[in-house]
């Protein structure tokens, strides 16, 4: 009897299992189920014309907040000076402190990292693009031409002497939208208010750096390349105080 | 006496041997889990090291821009036998602009008459989309959840994708490279009057036909 019993019931564990690793997707949804629903919706706002000549892109790689840390700095120290400060902080703090006490603020307002070393970071990538907009170069060669011919009137032909444009600038700065497929950092435990908080306070500090003359050369002399191939007409960089 | 030799605060040093044994079992754990923590740590400090900074050469004219406004949604639920277990979810808006422009580095021909030096002929590729993108200046967060779990950026952001990739299709249709074609076509014909031409003919190469494998 205790022999017929042990067979049936090794029987019915063997059913139970093969029934369980049959229906096993099942079975895991039925412990643990995930449903992802999104979706978007565009509205045309509107158009511009603009007439911009691109000659330089600079692609630039943040790592926030850890590349704003400053080296031996100590945020609670930085917040007793600015504390004890009369002037505020812009004043107080030299502009590598000020950045790192920034950082460490907003850092620890989205629960990333507030010390190096510390986990909780993005890696955002910027690009800045420089070159000359054609709007406001095409009123300045102008007026040169208009000088030279108010000096010497034969001059203006087609293929008179070289013009004088001021240096290349910057023209406009983006952030790369970043994604599972292209982004091999940890998670980015951000809302659209927070990765809006951390773009811009990266975007404030490249405008707010002095361009790399390099790289202002470069874009200059890409800008003349293009504006000769463009017109059948020389060119030269004039710093705008020179004439 | 005997029994003073073999055991240690009243307790037979056998069994010490085990405590010790649970003892060095337990610290070498730790001792691993930290190691690991560490290469892990290492290899993200890599990754980082790897990213940098670079310069590229370009020559765009860029001259049309359309502006989109984009209301994105995302939620995700999760749920434990049944019983709700978590919920991440946002609804924001956000601008993304669609740009279009001239890809000067595929040449450009200029002719002039040979009698007549004041009137020019150029010819220059065609316009195509430069770029589609994103305002971050200009989100709005309408609501924002997040129960038993954190929202994750990278999930959203497949949503801005999307849209982005919707806008550029939309800005085809509705003639952004025709208007891009226009407004180049002014921009370099008042460029060239500027600089002495009376007569300028422009023209665009057809664009390069699509390959398909």
């Amino acid at each position: 009897m205790r022999r017929v019993l042990s067979i049936v019931l090794a029987v019915l564990v063997a059913l139970v299992a093969g029934a369980l690793f049959l229906a096993r997707e099942q079975v895991a949804e039925l412990i643990y189920r995930e449903t992802v629903s999104s979706g978007s919706e565009s509205l045309f706002i509107g158009a511009q014309d603009v007439a911009q000549l691109e000659t330089v892109a600079v692609v630039y790689k943040t790592v926030f907040p850890h590349d704003y840390f400053l080296e031996g700095a100590r945020f609670y120290a930085l917040l007793d000076r600015v504390r004890d400060g009369e002037a505020p902080a812009e004043e107080v703090l030299t502009p590598a402190e000020l950045d790192h006490f920034q950082a460490v603020n907003l850092a620890q307002s989205l629960g990333l990292a507030t010390t190096p070393g510390e986990p909780g970071y993005v890696v955002v990538t910027s690009t800045l693009r420089y070159g000359y907009d054609l709007a406001q170069l095409e009123p300045h060669i102008r007026s040169e031409i208009a000088r030279t011919a108010a000096d010497a009137p034969a001059a203006v032909t087609p293929d008179a002497e070289t013009i004088p444009i001021p240096p290349a600038e910057l023209l406009s700065q983006e952030t790369e939208d970043i994604t599972q497929d292209d982004y091999p950092y940890s998670p980015v435990y951000l809302d659209a208010e927070g990765w809006q908080t951390v773009t811009r306070f990266i975007s404030q500090r490249h405008q707010r750096a002095q361009p790399d003359e390099d790289i202002i050369d470069q874009a200059t002399t890409t800008g003349i390349e293009l504006l000769e191939a463009l017109t059948n007409r020389s060119f030269r960089v004039v710093e705008p105080t020179q004439r | 006496m005997g029994d003073l030799l073999y055991t240690v605060y009243g307790m037979k040093i056998s069994r010490w041997f085990w405590v010790i044994l649970g003892l060095v079992l337990l610290a070498s754990a730790g001792l691993l889990t930290a190691s690991l923590h560490r290469i892990e740590a290492r290899v993200d400090q890599r990754r980082l090291e790897a990213a940098q900074t670079t310069i590229q050469q370009v020559r765009t004219l860029v001259t049309t821009r359309y502006r989109y406004r984009d209301v994105v949604f995302f939620d995700r639920r999760t749920r434990v036998l049944g019983i709700p277990a978590g919920q991440q979810e946002i609804l924001f808006s956000v601008e993304i602009d669609v740009t279009a422009g001239l890809d000067l580095a595929q040449g450009v021909d200029l002719d002039i008459d040979p009698d007549d030096r004041r009137r020019i002929y150029v010819t220059l590729p065609s316009p195509h989309i430069v770029r589609v993108v994103t305002d971050e200046e200009s989100i709005r967060q309408y609501l924002v959840r997040e129960r038993f779990g954190r929202l994750n950026w990278l999930d959203v952001s497949t949503e801005v994708l999307a849209a982005k990739e919707r806008n550029r299709a939309d800005a085809i249709e509705r003639g952004i490279l025709s208007r891009a074609e226009s407004q180049a076509r002014a921009v370099i014909g008042s460029l060239l009057r500027t600089v002495g031409y009376e007569a300028v003919e422009i023209r665009f190469r057809p664009p390069p036909r699509e390959v398909r494998g």
